[in-house]
């Protein structure tokens, strides 16, 4: 437990608390609604304060070109369609039990996260999976961790009837649900013309996400010509990511891709020492012989631990064993714990574990080698990461820094100084060191 | 790890246990590396006839075992594992030459070790960087003889030494040793491959022990034609090689030393180019057969891409399909039909970026 403490701040204490069962340590803001969650009218203030567009304007931050190419055809961003997609958001009766609601887990007060490894849902059942922040996501696609969602449309319409998220039997139920509530129809067909429906609740929900965009860092003013928007170190960490750490190869920071994903799937070995791929793997082929619905596959990934095999659940393509989607890097500073596990507490972890050259593993993404930072660039590298949050959310990030840096200060897990200068490598241990040694 | 088999005796009880568990696994392993054979008709006994079965290719691992750049070492340990994961497993495994970047005794020894973890039997070609600084003695002294053969479920296997160097017969006795320092692309300064007298006389010799009716796999670093001279993709005397195969009715050539998926057809003898685990190469800028399709060009920031293993299954008429098993794509196939037929069938899926 003492993995967490003190890591993630105030804001997230609390949650982090609940989770290994310590007692709350809390203030009267840090009330909690079921779940653990922020109360939904704490959270309705916190969004109306971080002053998001209403939908009939583009987002500030975001190029109106870039905007319009991120439009899906039949869901054109407007008001009527936003406002419906926030309501549907913090909206709790939307689940079985009437406890959880998109906001549960993609909690405003917490980076649109949670916080924890894992999320939790109805009847406190805990998922495998680490809540992705739902900002930015206009640019962002396909969704989920393993890609099994083509779009945030339908994304945003599986937790519904996911059994250990928010639980309803069906999509039809979810729909009477809406047409039993007196306020749902008339916004539905103000935003789409048509009394409620599954896949017009969809698209509402991902009209309201797209609206959530967060790009205005010390980064980008940098970026626009303010000399000194960035901070020596955080410049350095800059040079860095672009070059010697190769951060930018699969998290491009550029006017085509702001928010920093390549959209793909890669394996670094996050999963890797904790899993034997081959057993899961026949597992699963197994099991989607049974059932490869788009259910079957979200229920695969969530509840089981073939889950681990990422992608390969969704494509059963080999070379898409224990591979993850890239997740963006904007705002990573206020979205600890990281990684599709939630295994990593602080971003000092992540550039360790991407020093040493991730966790050897026959699927190991090419592009992943040791890095030989030293300890000063691995410093740098996080003030840049840093650097990219968004300044509305500049209370959580200073929180977070104090809280990630002096947690680095007494532990990194995953520091592998020997590795990460290639003083030793992971092939010798693999030829040397395995089972078939001497056959 | 090398040596030729004795012909092994179809064992009728043991195919029909594979072909139950084949429509046993069908369903659940259908995706899995390789996919799974299909239905095998049992071994006829009218000649030419075989027992379908298929196995494994791993070529072009290219190992330096540098701890600065250990991609070509994880790549061939990938491979390894992938191979070893196939299901049903395949017969054997051939391993297609250039264990070793420049044939450091070291790097041959540690590849060595490698490829003790594969679970199949494992059948060495030697490759022109194998050989590199000493002429193969070293490749020799843990493989045992370059050119060898056996004959499996009625399938006779030769394995050619594809990689000697024109003149390298007659002048080793005083020849130059080899330039220190690896071996690069300034190969096309130095002399063209060839099988020679001796390795054809042997390859004769290998062949000489089965009816022209009996398929024939031939197995060779090189390609055994005439492609691009200038990053020797050549074999000099490759007029001679196939005269010596012409006689029989149906003949492969499975080889490597492209590092990209390769296509042709002469006479009577069908010909797959096998890729890389370490790296691939780009399209030689003249002599691609007409046969041979151009794959997407590989994405230079993922260096497994273009790069993977292969597996070539003989059908019961004797005929080989080769299989790409690309690491970073879907595989690629191409079948013995599709040679056969001029490339009027079986087509393989089109590039749709051209290669560099």
């Amino acid at each position: 437990m003492t993995l967490y403490r003190g890591t993630f701040g105030a804001l997230s204490v609390f949650a982090a608390s609940l989770w290994f069962g310590l007692p709350a340590t809390s203030t009267p803001q840090d009330a909690v609604g079921p779940h653990g969650a922020t109360p939904i009218d704490v959270q309705e203030r916190r969004l109306d304060a971080l002053r998001i567009g209403d939908g009939s304007a583009v987002p500030r931050g975001v190029d109106p070109e870039m905007w319009k190419i991120h439009q899906p055809e039949d869901n054109a961003t407007d008001a009527a369609r936003v406002a419906l997609g926030r309501k549907l958001f913090f909206d709790a009766r939307l689940s079985r039990d009437a406890s959880v609601s998109c906001a549960t887990c993609h909690d405003v007060a917490r980076g649109f996260g949670d916080a924890r490894p894992a999320s939790e849902g109805i009847d406190g059942q805990v998922g495998r999976r680490n809540a992705p922040p739902t900002m930015n996501l206009f640019a962002v696609a396909p969704a989920f961790w393993d890609g099994r969602s083509p779009t945030l449309e339908h994304q945003a319409i599986q937790p519904l009837i996911n059994p250990i998220e928010m639980g309803m039997p069906s999509h039809d139920a979810v729909v009477a649900k809406l047409k039993d509530i007196p306020d749902y129809p008339p916004l539905f067909r103000a935003a789409y013309g048509r009394e409620p429906n599954i896949a017009d609740t969809g698209r509402a929900l991902a009209a309201f996400q797209r609206m959530l965009v967060f790009l205005d860092a010390p980064f980008d003013r940098w970026r626009a010509g303010v000399a000194d928007a960035l901070s020596d170190s955080e410049r350095r960490g800059f040079a860095l990511y672009e070059g010697k750490a190769r951060c930018a190869t699969c998290h491009p920071l550029n006017a085509s891709q702001p928010v920093g994903t390549d959209n793909l799937f890669h394996n670094t070995g996050v999963s890797a020492d904790k899993r034997d791929f081959e057993k899961l793997v026949r597992k699963v082929l197994l099991a989607l012989d049974y059932g490869n619905s788009t259910a079957d596959v979200d229920h695969l990934a969530l509840a089981t631990d073939m889950g681990e095999l990422g992608r390969f659940v969704v494509t059963k393509r080999r070379h898409d064993i224990g591979a993850f989607r890239t997740p963006q890097v904007r705002n990573v500073a206020v979205t600890a714990p990281y990684m599709h596990d939630g295994s990593m507490a602080t971003l000092w972890d992540v550039v360790d574990h991407y020093n040493k050259g991730g966790v050897d593993n026959p699927f190991l993404d090419g592009g992943i080698e040791a890095l030989a930072l030293s300890e000063t660039e691995i410093d740098d590298l996080v003030a840049f990461l840093f650097a990219l949050t968004d300044d509305r959310l500049a209370g959580p990030k200073s929180t977070a820094r104090d809280a990630q840096y002096e947690r680095s200060r007494k532990v990194r897990p995953f520091r592998d100084a020997d590795a990460a200068a290639r003083r030793r490598s992971g092939f010798e241990s693999q030829v040397f060191g395995g089972k078939d040694d001497g056959k | 790890m090398t040596g030729p088999d004795s012909a092994r005796a179809i064992d009728v009880a043991r195919v029909d246990r594979r072909s139950f568990l084949r429509v046993v696994s069908a369903g659940v392993v259908g995706l899995c590396a390789g996919g799974t054979e299909p239905f095998a008709a049992p071994a006829a006994s009218s000649p030419g006839r075989v027992d379908a079965f298929r196995f494994a290719v791993i070529a072009d691992a290219h190992l330096s075992v540098d701890p600065r750049n250990d991609r070509a070492e994880k790549a061939l340990l990938r491979a390894v594992a992938e191979v070893n994961a196939m299901d049903p497993q395949p017969d054997f495994v051939v391993f297609g030459g250039d264990l070793a970047r420049d044939g450091r005794k070291d790097a041959l020894a540690f590849g060595a070790r490698i490829l003790k973890a594969v679970k199949a039997p494992v059948r060495m070609v030697v490759g022109d960087h194998d050989r590199h600084l000493d002429g193969g003695a070293a490749w020799r002294g843990l493989f045992g003889d370059e050119e060898y053969a056996w004959t499996h479920k009625g399938v006779r296997f030769v394995v050619v030494n594809g990689v000697r160097r024109v003149g390298e017969a007659t002048s080793a006795a005083t020849r130059d040793p080899a330039p220190p320092g690896p071996l690069h692309a300034d190969d096309r300064r130095r002399a063209a491959f060839e099988v020679g007298e001796e390795g054809r006389a042997r390859l004769a010799v290998h062949l000489a022990a089965v009816t022209k009716e009996t398929p024939v796999v031939v197995l060779s670093h090189a390609p055994l034609y005439k492609l691009h001279r200038g990053w020797n993709l050549w074999t000099e005397d490759a007029e001679a090689v196939h005269a010596i195969l012409a006689p029989f009715e149906n003949v492969t050539v499975v080889h490597a030393h492209a590092h990209q998926p390769l296509a042709h057809r002469i006479g009577t003898i069908d010909f797959h180019g096998m890729i890389a685990t370490a790296f691939p190469l780009p399209r030689p800028p003249e002599g691609v057969p007409s046969l041979s399709f151009p794959i997407d060009r590989p994405n230079p920031f993922n260096p497994a891409d273009g790069c993977g293993i292969g597996w070539v299954r003989i059908a019961a008429d004797g005929t080989a399909d080769a299989t790409h098993g690309l690491w970073n794509r879907e595989p690629i196939t191409v079948t013995g039909r599709y040679l056969r037929r001029a490339g009027t069938e079986d087509r393989p899926p089109r590039a749709r970026r051209p290669s560099y």
